[in-house]
């Protein structure tokens, strides 16, 4: 209880607390002993003689780092959290440990904490281009993608041939306008971000993932060539993930090979057969394919997908239209009323309804669902609209307004709050924004719309 | 050309072109037709006779360099027979000047005058002084019923009405008839709305731009979705010479769209005439006609206001045809790149998309279509389709990888009913453009249907159809009002056990209108048996003097 109490204390370095937080969290957690490791006698032997020289000699910081390395070695988390707040203490003049315990806390996505770290270490350590990096990647953790990219901008800056920088704010850019429902239109930072990670691609430690993003990026670009060659390469590095089958296949179809789209996704489906988004892409190849079983093939794909996966609206959109095609009108209307549930906001489930309650005689509901998703399109074009005009005006704030309002009825939380934070920017302490960001509480999941 | 007229009521035109080889007088069965569309595929052929026909000018749309939204949707054009010689002329119009732009001298509204073998001479003073504003789109109905077509003409400013003085010359009645309106208007279309024997008028809008309001986006315009939509207007013919504005009684425009291409026939085999309104990324509107002048829209509840994935399109030309010959019109809507083309299947009123399953789907996705014509390139009955293809934005990447707006056009020939096979080959290899308007007339009286399509600041292409053909009949229908252009008349012809069904369509295609002359292609077939033709008053009769490889006139009797 002792030590416990002791490292319970605020932490005073060079006049600036660390906070009392940062080091309680890292108590209660990194700091429990790390089990599972299993050393080689070398391992333990170099430990316990870093550790003896530690003990010998406890201000001696040479001797610390070297246990650090050591710990950084073999993984283990706990002590070197523990080595770290030491370091910190004996160092207050370097910014080595506090990054140190910032990247560590990143690790294990402790972003709050890393946060605070980071926050200190930029503002002790203005000219650290691994303290701005900690903090932009912080940032990217939690999704405050708009945020990253201002704060890797200025590691750039202060480090301008780190390429490593430089895939972290092209992944940045890219993830930001992943946020928006109208992607493509963010034409000037996806081309912003291509050429970053292009420039990163040769020294990437993590090149298919590089790979993979260059491949999204370019499809949103509607560059189909870059974009199946980048993500045939990325396959080649990441042949586990179906994402990647996934976001070929597309490309291919959107260069017009759409025999080879369809090879990739039915190859694909072999290897992951219950990926949902693989067999509702088969289903839309079939839907199109221009074969007399086209639709009935479509049906099954779609059928699959909504088994897998039935909490995901467009495939149960998707599953309805086949049913609606092929007259099978009373699973095409339970489909739409799946979909229209998922997806309350959507006009389409409702359109669609429309036209199968006709189907069936009920003209009076027919008419009714026909009003409801006319209302609904009403809105989506007036969004659409917003979204565009805020495109070419950007720093209208009542355009910012709108589309923040707008997203969060939408449950769009993450582009909400980047409209928010805009409107913030431009005009400290408006009021409706404040409220804006506030009505809208934490992000918990990925807003990927 | 004269055509005299007959006691009997079917007039024999005088375009006689007799069929090779056409003895057999046993009726054609549908498998025989599918056998010759499948070897139609390379028989099928088009010649660029463009320059050879006198039609070697630009339509500029008002380039400055000011890369004006508007830029992206003009250059159509529509067939008239301007001076009753049975021959089909053509109108174009033309822009003016925007903002800080000047426009070279020789962008004027063009009427150009056919002689019949499709050599064309610009009649230079057909209009006289007069000019348009910024004019996109034209459309050929005889409102006024004194045997003369006119022409609406949708601009950007104000629209304009030019009457017919059937002496070679137009005269501006807008102002004195009502129609002014203004706003940035991308089509028309002329069809009796209240079944009171005269043409009314529906005019599109597609968005509220102004060179005003115009908003720049990175590489040019921004998209349409920048402006607010806007709402169509409909005239309701006075029955004489004036119009009114009857929008909100009619309900015709019960939404504010971003409407593109319309089409008037008669959707439901009630022989009132339907409107068709395909909207940009919206749902498309089908307005039903209740009788008299009430409309109900039931786009989205018959199936036709969404495409094959049920999601909303960038629908723009509307093409309608009996492509699956059971005696309804079917509809064909052009759509954007990485957008299918759709073919809504008429099922007695209801809709269904069969581009899938039909080819046209996977044929159509990797092009911009605006104009499509139905037509029937070798004669065989069965319809084709031809699109024309071209995208608005110059930064475009092909898929070569380089930015080109130019697209080729596509001719699908149709298999039987069943599905449509790709026959571009059949096209000229200058066939590279950004295209636009297209629309079909048999220019040269060769008993094939021709297609002209237009292309934005440049050329119209002329392609005269050179296929090797079956028979046919045409037929002009000269109903007892007087009226050049009896949009909403039906006519079945009777070919032993097959039958053909063709309406005149009210508009279609994207900007423009195609002749309003019916055309049947009837194979190996040496006659038709009979005619029934329903005329836009509602009367059905039934004609069996039909002369076939000729145009036959056929007149209502009063």
């Amino acid at each position: 209880m002792g030590a416990l109490r002791q490292r319970m204390r605020p932490l005073i370095v060079a006049g600036a607390a660390i906070t009392v937080v940062t080091a309680l969290v890292i108590r209660q957690n990194l700091t429990k002993p790390t089990s599972g490791l299993v050393l080689t006698s070398a391992q333990i032997t170099a430990i316990e003689a870093a550790t003896a020289a530690v003990k010998a000699n406890p201000s001696d910081t040479s001797a610390h780092w070297k246990l650090v390395g050591l710990l950084q070695a073999v993984g283990n988390e706990a002590a070197l959290a523990t080595e770290y707040i030491t370091l910190i203490r004996l160092e207050p003049e370097k910014p080595d440990a506090i990054i140190g315990m910032g990247e560590l806390l990143l690790k294990n996505q402790r972003y709050d904490e890393a946060h605070d770290a980071f926050t200190q270490a930029t503002a002790k350590f203005p000219t650290s281009p691994m303290a701005w990096n900690g903090l932009g990647a912080t940032l990217y953790g939690q999704k405050k993608y708009r945020q990253a990219v201002a704060t890797i901008r200025t590691a750039i800056t202060l480090s301008p041939t780190n390429t490593e920088l430089h895939g972290v704010l092209g992944s940045a850019l890219m993830e930001q306008v992943m946020q928006f429902p109208d992607r493509g239109s963010y034409k000037r930072e996806l081309a912003e971000a291509r050429l970053l990670l292009e420039k990163h691609l040769p020294t990437a430690s993590q090149r298919g993932e590089v790979l993979y993003r260059l491949g999204r990026i370019t499809n949103i670009q509607r560059d189909n060539k870059a974009a199946v060659d980048y993500l045939t390469r990325a396959q080649e590095e990441l042949p586990d993930k179906p994402a990647i089958a996934f976001s070929l296949a597309t490309a291919y179809i959107g260069q017009g090979r759409r025999d080879e789209g369809r090879r990739v996704v039915e190859s694909a489906l072999v290897q992951f057969p219950d990926e949902a988004a693989l067999h509702d892409l088969l289903g839309q190849l079939h839907q199109r394919s221009g074969v007399p079983s086209g639709m009935k093939d479509a049906q099954a794909s779609f059928s699959r997908a909504i088994a897998l996966k039935p909490n995901v609206g467009s495939y149960q959109e998707r599953y309805g239209v086949a049913c609606l095609r092929a007259n099978d009108l009373a699973s095409a209307t339970a489909a739409f009323i799946a979909a229209s549930k998922l997806s309350p906001h959507k006009a389409f489930p409702y359109q669609q309804l429309a036209v199968v309650f006709n189907r069936q005689g009920r003209v009076q509901d027919a008419r009714d669902a026909s009003k409801i998703a006319q209302d609904i399109a009403h809105d989506e074009n007036l969004l659409k609209q917003a979204q565009n005009l805020s495109m070419v005006q950007p720093k209208n704030i009542g355009l910012l307004l709108v589309l923040g309002d707008r997203y969060r009825d939408l449950g769009l939380k993450a582009p909400a709050r980047l409209q928010y934070e805009r409107i913030l920017e431009l005009k400290p302490g408006h009021p409706e924004a404040t409220k804006g960001l506030q009505l809208l509480g934490p992000i918990d999941e990925p807003q990927t719309p | 050309m004269n055509h005299r007229l007959r006691s009997t009521s079917i007039i024999l035109g005088a375009f006689l072109l007799a069929a090779p080889g056409c003895t057999n007088n046993q009726p054609i069965k549908r498998e025989d037709a599918v056998a010759s569309v499948v070897r139609s595929v390379s028989d099928a052929h088009f010649d660029d006779a463009t320059q050879a026909a006198g039609l070697d000018f630009v339509q500029h749309f008002g380039e400055c360099g000011e890369h004006y939204f508007i830029e992206q949707v003009t250059s159509g054009a529509t067939v008239i027979d301007a001076n009753n010689d049975g021959n089909m002329d053509i109108y174009f119009p033309a822009p003016t000047a925007l903002g800080p732009c000047k426009i070279p001298a020789d962008a004027k509204q063009r009427l150009y005058i056919n002689d019949g073998k499709a050599h064309f001479n610009l009649a230079e003073n057909a209009f006289g002084s007069s000019k348009t504003d910024y004019g996109i789109a034209a459309s050929t109905g005889d409102y006024n019923n004194d045997g003369f077509a006119d022409i609406y003409v949708a601009a950007y400013g104000k629209n304009t009405l030019y009457k017919n003085n059937g002496n070679g010359t137009f005269t501006d009645v807008t102002k004195a008839a009502g129609v002014t309106a203004g706003g940035m208007c991308t089509g028309s279309v002329w069809f009796d709305a209240d079944q009171d024997g005269d043409l009314d008028l529906y005019v599109l809008r597609y968005c509220n731009w102004s060179v005003k309001n115009d908003i720049k986006c990175p590489g040019g315009a921004c998209g349409p979705t920048t402006y607010g939509a806007a709402r169509n207007t409909f005239y309701r013919n006075n029955g004489n010479g004036t119009f009114t504005d009857f929008t909100k009684q009619s309900k015709l425009a019960t939404e504010q769209r971003r409407s593109l291409g319309v089409a008037a026939f008669d959707s439901d085999g009630d022989t009132k005439t339907d409107l068709f309104v395909a909207n940009d990324l919206g749902p498309n509107s089908l307005f039903k006609s209740l009788g008299g002048l009430k409309f109900e829209e039931l786009g989205m509840m018959q199936g036709i206001a969404y495409g094959i994935t049920g999601a909303t399109q960038a629908n723009m030309g509307v093409a309608i045809g009996d492509y699956d010959e059971d005696g309804d019109m079917d509809v064909t809507i052009t759509t954007f790149q990485n957008e299918p083309n759709s073919l809504y299947r008429n099922d007695g009123g209801f809709f269904t998309d069969v581009s899938g399953e039909t080819g046209m789907a996977a044929a159509t996705l990797p092009y911009l279509a605006f104009g499509t014509s139905f037509l029937d390139v070798n004669n065989s009955g069965w319809l084709d389709i031809f699109f024309a293809d071209g995208h608005v934005s110059p930064m475009t990447k092909t898929f070569d990888g380089k930015p080109n707006a130019k697209q080729h056009n596509q001719l699908l020939l149709n298999e039987g009913g069943k599905r449509f096979i790709e026959a571009t080959k059949a096209l000229p290899d200058s066939n590279v453009k950004v295209h636009r308007g297209t629309v079909v007339a048999d220019f040269d009286n060769d008993g094939l249907e021709d297609i002209l399509v237009t292309a934005t600041n440049d050329k119209p292409t002329l392609l005269l159809n050179k296929s090797k053909r079956g028979n046919w009949v045409a037929v002009d229908l000269k109903p007892a009002n007087g009226s050049a252009t009896p949009i909403g008349a039906k006519v079945v012809a009777h070919i032993g056990k097959r039958t053909l069904t063709r309406q005149v369509i009210g508009g279609g295609s994207y900007a423009g209108d195609s002749s309003k002359r019916l055309h049947f292609g009837v194979g190996n077939a040496s006659k038709v048996d009979a005619l029934d033709v329903t005329w836009p008053s509602g009367k059905v009769e039934t004609f069996s003097d039909v002369t076939i490889n000729q145009v036959n006139i056929i007149k209502e009797r009063r």
